[in-house]
């Protein structure tokens, strides 16, 4: 017997009923879908927060403890972009909706589940700030950062004036700062394309490419945005107005000329040579005006931050020697301003380290092996991850460098993206900057890595076929999933916890100013007060060795009272960074507990202090 | 002959700028106080800079206004640091006297090609 399509109830065939939801699915608003895509990543996202247990982080990070919801709600919130960016009509407030969405997903996530400021270098960045506001001075020789005062002078000021500390506020602070930093790179996008939606989808590759986690409480977070604010500035006010053609114009309309006229891409690249300048939308300002609104955030960038104004000034050369900047003047101007600071202003930080700045010029070798030779050791979690953040960023320059073809591919020499993508690059030639240069090229790099990455997928306007379209979708949800795993990959370390707060609290309250504070490692949440009233050493290379004993002798040759702090996240940056075995550290202490020399004076679950019984001078 | 209008927030952001400086030196406490002189300190020196820049649209204004008010702040407050005349209250008086000038008189400087 033959089963009837229809249901007794329903006449209908099957078809019909098919053709009524696709007709429902038709007559459903464009902007339904995205949107309840985003609400449901929203809806999994919050459920996967209770699921994360941060006292079973690993060395791999926070990837030990996402659960699947997590990277679901990423995928989703990539599929919901993509829907709403190919849509036959844009929808600006749907699209920021999203990116403000993705960046609280990536970049707050840690607000949620942990109970303190993350980071140890939040808490030294607090603690100057407190020391300028309480003594309104500096103290350069206590750090060479204080010659560089201006966020810490902002933030001081900013603290005393709303009465909130900068602390309580710093786990806010990343997600803060990337979204500070898409208007200017929306500005910036706008000006050297007419493609809306590659705009929009640049901005997202930025939220979802940028885990390098400098955008903390800090003064290289504040730069940066002055530093995309400047380019932004002078891209979109003072870039030779359309169908100027400067000397590499010149050189490529000759170039041009003589490929064959048989090969295809001859045309397409002669047609559009004029179209290579820019040609973004037309601003209107007082332009003297713009150029002293320049010239003064310089002026804070260079008071601000060591290595930011050499990247804003090798940007700034680069383009004026390219012919693509008016404004031929102000790489001159920046370089005054520069050497004018350094000179006169930071003579404390030079006096005592100008050998060692100018040792790395040159050593491309040395700067390389800073960079990644010498972070790739410590436990096996921790290499992991090491190589993971390696590979994300090859993948991530890859990408770029495909979008780069593919816009030459349809006629479009992006010489402004294209070289302030590359600048960067300048700086390995220049400083190892303790090993982190390299993390600070794809920083810088990043705003135009995200512009070509997104041009991979849409190199020009127009309708995107249902191949790029699905491969924008999987490429993107899979930079949103490899983010955390790249940015959180150290978060065992970076994690910091209230009990290890209350520990260094309750010793500031025990020490006698003047009092020698020894610790197991830099990675603590100490100096967040009083920074100036004590003095501070790293044990580090005792603590590597478990060497009880040498830690005791230097203990004891302090001529004051002397404490040895040992806390939780120490314990972590010993045993990922440095190789400390597991149980080393247990054993450490239990030893610690039993010598003579020290006591315990603090206790809780994640810190410990001990204090030198007897600190009178014992050796020379 | 045509009227200046003046935009709608300038009179807002003054009184936001003045009840500001006014909380602070009263030293009042609570969520008040640091939600309006963030707000100042966010919006207001930027936004008379945006202003005598002649900034109009809304996507310049969006992207500088902010970065423009903490320069200002930078400035100013490391001016204060340099010459040992720490005073958070100091700083935010200049702050705002400069945004009432830049708000006020900073939108009659030279006209740009698109007003004429």
């Amino acid at each position: 017997m033959r089963v009837p399509l229809t249901s007794p109830r329903s006449s209908r065939p099957f078809t019909a009923r098919f053709e009524y939801l696709r007709g429902a699915w038709n007559a459903l608003p464009p902007w339904a879908l995205p949107v309840a895509l985003q609400v449901a990543a929203v809806v999994f996202w919050l459920a996967g927060l209770p699921m994360i247990d941060l006292d079973q982080l690993d060395d791999y990070g926070l990837v030990s403890q996402l659960p699947a919801l997590t990277y679901v709600a990423l995928a989703l919130m990539a599929l919901a972009f993509v829907l709403a960016l190919t849509a036959r009509e844009l929808r600006p407030a749907l699209l920021a909706a999203n990116l403000v969405l993705l960046a609280i997903m990536l970049y707050a996530i840690t607000v949620f589940i942990e109970d303190a400021p993350r980071f140890a270098t939040t808490y030294v960045h607090a603690g100057f700030v407190e020391a300028i506001g309480r003594t309104g001075q500096r103290f350069p020789n206590l750090d060479a950062r204080f010659d560089w005062p201006g966020f810490f002078a902002m933030t001081a000021y900013l603290e005393q004036v709303t009465g909130v500390r900068s602390l309580d506020v710093s786990p806010l602070v990343p997600v803060a700062s990337n979204l500070l930093y898409l208007p200017p790179l929306w500005l910036l996008y706008r000006s050297v394309s007419p493609d809306r939606r590659l705009a929009w989808l640049a901005l997202w590759v930025f939220l979802a490419a940028n885990w390098i986690g400098q955008d903390y409480l800090s003064p290289q977070g504040f730069n940066y945005l002055l530093y995309v604010v400047i380019l932004a500035m002078l891209v979109h006010w003072f870039r030779f107005p359309d169908g100027h053609l400067g000397w590499v114009d010149r050189l490529w309309a000759y170039l041009i000329e003589r490929v064959p006229q048989r090969i295809p891409i001859h045309r397409r690249w002669r047609t559009d040579a004029r179209a290579l300048v820019v040609d973004g939308f037309s601003a209107d300002a007082w332009r003297p005006g713009v150029v002293i609104a320049i010239a003064v955030l310089f002026a804070v960038d260079v008071s601000s931050h060591q290595l930011t104004p050499f990247v804003v000034l090798l940007g700034t050369t680069t383009l004026v020697v390219v012919s693509r900047l008016s404004l031929r003047g102000l790489p001159l101007l920046m370089a005054v301003m520069i050497a004018a600071w350094v000179s006169y202003m930071t003579v404390t930080f030079l006096a005592g380290h100008l050998a060692g700045l100018l040792s790395d010029v040159g050593q491309t070798d040395a700067v390389a092996e800073a960079s990644v030779g010498r972070r790739l050791r410590g436990s096996e979690g921790h290499l992991a991850i090491v190589y993971f953040r390696l590979v994300l960023s090859l993948v991530i320059w890859l990408g770029a460098a495909f979008g780069a073809l593919r816009r030459l591919w349809y006629g479009k020499l992006d010489l402004i993206t294209g070289l302030l993508a590359l600048v960067p690059f300048g700086m390995l030639a220049l400083q190892s900057y303790g090993g982190e240069i390299l993390l600070r090229v794809f920083f810088f790099g990043l705003p135009f890595i995200a512009f070509f990455f997104a041009a991979g997928f849409r190199p020009r306007r127009g309708r995107m076929g249902a191949g790029w379209t699905a491969a924008m979708a999987v490429g993107l949800a899979a930079l949103a999933i490899a983010m955390p795993i790249a940015r959180y990959g150290n978060e065992r370390a970076d994690r910091m916890t209230s009990l290890e707060i209350a520990a260094i609290d309750e010793l500031y309250q025990v020490a006698e100013p003047g009092s020698l504070i020894s610790v197991g490692n830099y990675n603590s949440p100490f100096r967040f007060r009083d920074t100036e009233l004590f003095r501070f050493r790293s044990l580090s290379p005792h603590v590597a060795n478990s060497d009880v004993d040498s830690l005791i002798t230097y203990m004891s040759r302090a001529n004051t009272d002397c404490y040895l702090l040992m806390t939780r996240s120490m314990q972590a940056t010993a045993e990922m960074f440095i190789g400390l075995p597991p149980g080393e550290w247990d054993a450490m202490i239990a030893e610690l507990r039993t010598r003579p020399e020290i006591e315990v004076v603090l206790e809780n679950a994640d810190a410990i202090v001990f204090k030198l019984l007897d600190s009178s001078p014992t050796s020379p | 002959m045509r009227g200046r209008r003046e935009p709608i927030w300038v009179a807002p952001l003054i009184a936001l700028g003045i009840c500001a400086f006014v909380l602070v030196a009263i030293d009042a406490g609570g969520p008040v106080r640091a939600l309006l002189v963030a707000a100042f300190s966010l919006l207001g020196p930027g936004a008379g800079m945006a202003r005598a820049l002649h900034l109009r649209s809304p996507i310049e204004q969006l992207a500088l206004v902010v970065p423009f008010s903490l320069a200002c702040t930078a400035v100013v407050a490391m001016a204060a640091l340099y010459m040992g005349w720490w005073s958070p209250l100091g700083i935010m008086g200049v702050l705002i006297l400069g945004t009432i000038g830049l708000l006020m008189f900073g939108g009659r400087g030279p006209r740009v090609a698109a007003e004429s």
